[in-house]
């Protein structure tokens, strides 16, 4: 009997889903019970329901008119702390919640509005910078915006400054490149270091009236004057850069600082900042809370979830931002974040209508072409025609400032045995330690790197050829100039012919006891899962492996903690890795690359002599004042790093964003972070006719 | 009843041993790696500025001895502000989970129920279909039909998941429309959150039949049909089997010769004397196969976005989120110990011949 | 040989036997049905035409077409033979032989001999496996990305040593890291099953006549253990192992779909069929790279089955169902 009641059950069950299947509305049809129709308030509760719609236009059902889906499918934000916030998930989220004083006008880059601020001046040496506050804007929670706050915004996310997080920019803006510290803790130990100790004292044993000293100081940084409605700000160099730094969390994300207070944070009292110092990201209490000034504000977030935003209803903004720009309270009511890893499950979510836009790797795009009811390049003024029966606005090859290139080691740690370069000998089975200072390897190495290849099939042609380490688009990249190394094998086995490995001057080509006729043997790395890295490293294989029977690459699938670990030793020989800038301009860009001490350069350690040249023409980028003074400077690094090929300067990627063709106003501006989401205001959604 | 008491008791003593030995095997996995290399955890950029990774060493203890880390965890930490002891499993707490952007209980309780509620409406039509399958294959004993049947659970059972998944997401929802992934629509999770709907289970959908709202329980089962359909394809084949060999078993037994000598009918031999039998295993490994469920389906729940235990499961494994695997670890001893004690007793009940031990 | 005649009598343990035989010939033929290129470094590799992401169907270079990144998709099927039985045949040897030394000692002494080993059992059983195969695969690969030597590298070489009748000579091959580091985690938690059967199989026996007759005959623990006990309870474990040599074809696609498989290229099945993964929403246009895969897995796990069933049908009727204690 027993197996009979299962069946029956079973049969049950699937007969209660089909019905369910067949419902085709079922979305609109809320079936109110008795119960639930005598609630006086479920209207309010009850979200606008979609238009019972006639025979849809389009193939694809217009659903939720308010409502706009987005689904991500490269993770999740750390926190919505903007302090703590150093990934694009966070950012991006953050921006659309908290406002800057400037912001930056439409897709442009480097030239700015005003927002929280109404107009700003500076002084003639570039080092003081004073703004007026906006009055009469609100906090999402009720507090109104005073300069004060601004001020305490910037203080407490110098002060808060996590190891690992972005406080090195603002460090080095107010105190100069030699406190570009990796946290305050170090920041502060070497603030109270006494003058010309070799060492700084540990921040352990930092006395309290010396913490209190490092506050206060920061406090003379950024002043705030509340009677005359102004903020100032006192730097130790000039930092062209810092309206960029006002319209993003740098120094914008502004927080309401009795809120803060009154919520667990700090309060701005200099004994007790150390106690809010270095958080986890769990412990800010704007790790799923948060109380901006801007057109949308949190609703909740639940990780591993949903990110859901609501419009602003007292939002400040009654002008147009722009001409055509929007304004007053945001025209999409409300905003859904999802992330899906699973790129076929994003790909039916926005051929069903449930997603807006989706996440869409370089490799997928071609996939979409056959839905594009538009094809479109940044924005929809460039919009054309496409497949009659689509239904997406496709935004496609849109140059997102983010270089990949393949970073050589020139000097190798050997130090405990390097397994990555074989024998670590000229003998044919592994490359010496220094192997990459010499210049002739390094353009052999650039010269059998298949470009077009990379580009045309690793990124489905959505991508350039890199020219150096500053991206098309950006003062310094060398304009009407095509990229100085060419993929050509006859350059690349000539290069390789004239190294001189052994150092007994006779060139590679002649010398029987040198890397062409012996041969080598080395591994390239990529992190695992980075498909476009993993067929970099492929097409540079294959490059090299083609020139000479003799030399052999193994490409290394890297598990994150190895790749990480064996970095920091400076045992990789080649890393292929790209960056994503923190604020738009081009001292972002040389300074992480070149720069003896910055993210990629410290690994790239040169030999000395191209580390001083470097050094110095860097900082004497970021010192001078004005556009005309710094392009040059820019222009010439970007040339010398293409002629000393300090690293394969490989390609620089593109964007592409798929929209529902419902969804109006998207321009491409990418200083965002995640340009599809990263202010929603401008955008949309208009029913299909 | 009194063997059945001193079992029980002899199982909940063993269980802190049990859980003892489980996270010592974990931390003496995890304490291959270097501290370098687990605070990869924390690092999800190449770090920016020299001494980043360093100071986040030392910020999570990592470079301390294991056996120091193990009892931080066990014990848990002074706060020096406050002088208060933070975590410690000993005290119930089983940490903050990285991965999961909660403490383990919060993520625990907010992806279990997703999965719960999976392997609940999976379980009928698996079980269902499963047992009845079997009992037909059992029967026919190599005719056409048990041979048909048996082929058919085998493709079944070798088809990869994630092609089976994403072929009937395509069909049934990006071509037809009719069940969506996720766990609700937009509008009903709108519903659910507000203050009206009283959450009871966080299944969605047997909270809205307890708050009496059809719609979104019918939203919520239209969600469930493809995961569901896919999860159950994938596990009947493996019940049928089990049903068929233990069906064969008692077919075979002299007490159904002399039933049947007794000139009963073959219909009521079956269902009388061998059903009864022939269940006692599956419904052992009916049981484990649901406990299996409730660990969660990591490839089910990635295709069909359901934020299950699965996902979370994979998620700290891979990025060597100790915490998290200690918790979800620890969290399953639990079900499964439990899971086991209701099918021993349940096992004694149904047939007292069988010695517990 | 009566078994061998009545597993050739029944059509489905035929259709089984016909298919692994099948199964043998392509991997014994594997050179010369596919193969290699003479620069290859290693035949497991599957040789690619170019690096676009696009598959490409059949054609006359490619019988069965690229799958994504231009891989053979036929050099892959055939060589991934190998693999299959290579990997499945070891990890089942090991497994079992594992439960086998676990499941009779605790099984034959009894008392705290047992309590220990099961209760050691039972940790390894409360750890879900996809969670424990997981963690451990990520950290071996850690462990083995390092290229350090240690007593884990002399494990891994000595099971590639077992699996490719060869130990790399240097270092670790990158490329047989991946599906080593699988292969460990599989087998480190997949003993336990066999190791309670065995132990259960080993107490039922053990109240056989024939065992007691020997131990009143003073025959030693020994001898009991491996003249009597063993041979009567290993088998039905055998069978069910036989079983499972089809099934880590798919463990390992479920790896590879987590990143965790074997190295990309490697002639795998699991991680050929998980290359279609991205592009089964297109499945109409790239049917090959689903198919072709997907049909040697189902039919490889097939063939094992239907043998495996047979066999516990075939046997002494008194096997039958122990296999699921």
């Amino acid at each position: 009997m027993r197996n009979k009641l299962f069946v029956l059950m079973s049969l049950l069950v699937m007969a209660s889903m089909l019905l369910t299947a067949c419902g085709q509305q079922p979305a609109t049809q809320a079936a109110p019970t008795a119960a639930a129709s005598t609630a006086a308030s479920e209207s309010a509760a009850e979200p606008t329901k979609a238009p019972e719609a006639a025979a849809p236009v389009s193939a694809v059902e217009f659903k939720n008119p308010d409502t706009i889906t987005y689904i991500t499918g490269a993770g999740e934000p750390e926190t919505l702390d903007p302090a703590w916030t150093y990934e694009t998930a966070g950012s991006t989220t953050e921006l659309n919640i908290y406002e800057g004083l400037t912001f930056f006008k439409r897709e442009k880059t480097d030239e700015f509005i005003p927002a929280l601020a109404t107009d700003w001046k500076t002084s003639d040496d570039g080092l003081t910078w004073t703004f007026n506050i906006r009055k009469g804007v609100k906090f999402h929670e009720g507090g109104t915006l005073e300069p004060h706050d601004v001020a305490y915004t910037a203080q407490r996310a110098f002060l808060q400054g996590r190891i690992d997080g972005w406080q090195w920019i603002v460090y080095e803006a107010f105190y100069g490149p030699d406190m570009a510290m990796a946290g305050i803790k170090d920041f502060a130990a070497a603030f109270s270091a006494p003058a010309g100790a070799k060492e700084p004292p540990k921040f352990e044993t930092l006395k309290p009236e010396q913490l209190v000293k490092v506050c206060e100081d920061v406090k003379t940084k950024i002043v705030a004057d509340d009677d005359a409605g102004t903020v100032t700000y006192h730097f130790k160099q000039p930092v062209p850069w810092m309206l960029a730094l006002t319209s993003q969390q740098f120094l914008g994300g502004i927080l309401d600082k009795e809120w803060m207070a009154e919520n667990g944070d700090w309060d701005g009292d200099c004994k007790t900042w150390t106690k809010y110092a270095d958080p986890s990201a769990e412990n800010t209490i704007l790790f799923k809370k948060a109380n901006g000034t801007g057109p949308y504000k949190l609703d909740h977030w639940t990780p591993g979830e949903e990110i859901v935003l609501t419009a602003n209803e007292n939002y400040w903004r009654t002008e147009p931002m722009w001409e055509g720009g929007p304004s007053g309270v945001a025209s999409i009511k409300r905003v859904v974040i999802k992330n899906v890893d699973e790129w076929g499950t994003r790909l039916s979510m926005l051929q069903a209508g449930d997603a807006d836009e989706i996440y869409t790797p370089p490799q997928y795009r071609k996939e979409l072409e056959p839905f594009a009811k538009q094809t479109c390049g940044t924005d929809e003024s460039s919009c054309k025609d496409d497949k009659a029966d689509g239904f997406l606005t496709y935004f496609r090859k849109l140059p997102m400032p983010a270089i990949t290139p393949g970073q050589f080691n020139w000097q190798m740690n050997v130090e405990g045995g390097n397994p990555y370069i074989g024998s670590g000998k000229l003998d044919g089975n592994g490359i010496p330690a220094n192997f990459f200072s010499d210049i002739h390897i390094r353009k052999a190495f650039s010269a059998c790197f298949d470009y077009d290849a990379m580009v045309k099939d690793a990124l489905a042609g959505e991508g350039v050829q890199a020219q150096g380490p500053i991206p098309q688009g950006m003062m310094g990249y060398l304009k009407d100039q095509a990229p100085l190394n060419k993929f050509d094998t006859a350059t690349c086995e000539a290069e390789f012919k004239k190294a001189d490995l052994d150092g007994d001057g006779k060139a590679a080509g002649e010398d029987d006891d040198d890397i062409w006729s012996k041969g080598f043997y080395m591994q390239i790395a990529y992190n695992t899962g980075n498909d476009t890295r993993r067929m970099a490293a492929e097409i540079l294989k294959a490059g090299i492996e083609s020139v000479n029977p003799k030399f052999t690459v193994a490409v290394l699938a890297m598990p994150w903690p190895v790749l990480l670990e064996s970095r920091r030793q400076g045992k990789l020989p080649i890393y292929v890795g790209g960056w994503v800038e923190d604020y738009h301009d081009p001292h972002n860009w040389v300074n992480p690359f070149l720069y003896s001490q910055g993210a990629y350069g410290r690994i790239v350690n040169m030999t000395a002599d191209y580390k001083k040249k470097y050094d110095d023409i860097i900082i004497s980028g970021a010192k001078a004042n004005g556009v005309e003074a710094r392009t040059p400077i820019y222009e010439s690094i970007q040339k010398m790093a293409q002629e000393d090929a300090v690293d394969i300067w490989m390609y620089q990627q593109m964007e592409g964003f798929p929209f529902q063709s419902w969804i109006k106003g998207f321009y491409f501006n990418p200083a965002y972070g995640n340009p599809e989401y990263g202010w929603i205001y401008s955008l949309s959604k208009v029913a299909p006719k | 009843m009194s063997s059945m008491l001193s079992f029980i008791i002899r199982r909940l003593l063993i269980l802190p041993l049990l859980l003892i030995a489980v996270t010592i095997l974990i931390f003496s996995m995890l304490s291959m790696l270097t501290p370098y290399e687990r605070v990869s955890l924390y690092v999800k950029d190449i770090p920016k500025r020299q001494g980043a990774m360093e100071g986040l060493i030392k910020k999570y203890g990592l470079d301390d001895p294991v056996p120091v880390q193990y009892w931080r965890w066990m014990a848990g930490t002074k706060n020096p502000d406050t002088g208060e002891i933070e975590g410690g499993v000993l005290r119930g707490n089983l940490g903050w989970s990285k991965t999961g952007k909660g403490t383990v209980w919060e993520v625990i309780g907010r992806r279990l129920p997703a999965t719960a509620e999976l392997a609940l409406w999976t379980a009928i039509p698996m079980i269902g279909i499963g047992i009845y399958l079997g009992v037909v294959s059992a029967v026919n004993h190599n005719k056409l039909l048990d041979q048909i049947l048996r082929v058919f659970s085998i493709v079944g059972w070798s088809i990869p998941v994630f092609v089976f998944g994403l072929i009937v997401l395509l069909f049934f929802y990006a071509k037809l429309g009719w069940f969506p992934p996720g766990r609700l629509s937009d509008w009903a999770s709108q519903v659910v959150q507000s203050s009206q709907f009283i959450r009871y289970t966080n299944m969605n959908s047997i909270d809205a039949l307890l708050n009496g709202r059809l719609d979104i329980f019918r939203d919520a089962v239209r969600h469930l049909v493809l995961p569901v359909i896919t999860l159950a394809y994938l596990d009947w084949a493996y019940l049928l089997r089990v049903t068929r060999s233990s069906m064969l078993d008692t077919l075979n037994q002299d007490y159904m010769t002399t039933a049947r000598a007794k000139g009963l009918s073959e219909n009521k031999v079956i269902r009388r004397h061998a059903l009864p039998n022939a269940l006692i295993p599956v419904v052992t490994v009916g049981a484990l196969m649901l406990i299996g469920l409730l660990n969660g389906v990591v490839i089910t729940e990635t295709i069909f976005n359901i934020p299950g235990m699965g996902s979370f499961l994979a998620e700290s494994a891979i990025s060597l989120d100790v915490i998290s695997v200690l918790g979800i670890t620890m969290f399953n001893c639990l079900i499964l110990l439990v899971g086991n004690l209701i099918v021993d007793i349940l096992y004694g009940v149904i047939d007292p011949r069988i010695r517990l031990r | 040989m009566d078994v061998v005649r009545r597993l050739l009598k029944n059509p489905t343990s035929l259709l089984g036997i016909i298919l692994l035989l099948g199964f043998v010939f392509v991997a014994i033929a594997a050179p010369v049905i596919a193969p290699p290129a003479k620069s290859s470094r290693n035949v497991y590799l599957i040789p690619r035409d170019g690096f676009g992401n696009q598959p490409k169907p059949p054609n006359e270079k490619h019988i069965m077409g690229t799958t994504e990144g231009q891989y053979d998709i036929l050099y892959g099927v055939v060589w991934g033979t190998r693999t299959a039985f290579r990997v499945g045949i070891v990890i089942t040897l090991i497994t079992t032989l594992i439960g086998l030394i676990i499941g009779s000692l605790a099984g034959f002494y009894g008392g705290w001999v047992d309590e220990v080993l099961m209760r050691i059992t039972e940790v390894f059983l409360v750890f879900p496996f996809l969670l424990a195969a997981i963690t451990l695969t990520s950290v071996l690969q850690t462990v083995y990305g390092r290229g350090e030597a240690n007593f884990l590298v002399v494990l891994a070489k000595g099971l590639a040593l077992l699996t490719f009748g060869q130990s790399p000579a240097k270092d670790l091959d990158p490329i047989q890291i991946q599906i080593l580091t699988g292969m460990l985690a599989i087998i480190v938690f997949g003993w336990m099953t066999y190791a309670r059967v065995i132990r259960g199989n080993i107490l039922s026996v053990k109240e056989y006549e024939y065992a007691l007759a020997a131990r009143l005959i003073g025959a030693s623990d020994m001898r009991i253990l491996f003249r009597h006990l063993l041979p009567n309870a290993v088998f039905p474990v055998l069978v069910l192992a036989s079983m499972d040599i089809g099934s880590y074809v798919l463990t390992f696609a479920a790896l590879s779909f987590l990143g965790l498989g074997a190295q990309r290229g490697y002639a795998d099945w699991g991680q050929m069929i998980s290359f279609a993964r991205s592009w089964i929403p297109s499945l109409g246009q790239y049917w090959f790279i689903v198919v072709y895969p997907g049909l040697a897995i189902i039919l490889f796990v097939l063939a094992w089955n239907l043998v495996g069933d047979a066999l516990r049908d075939v046997l002494d009727p008194r096997m039958r169902g122990r296999g699921n204690d």
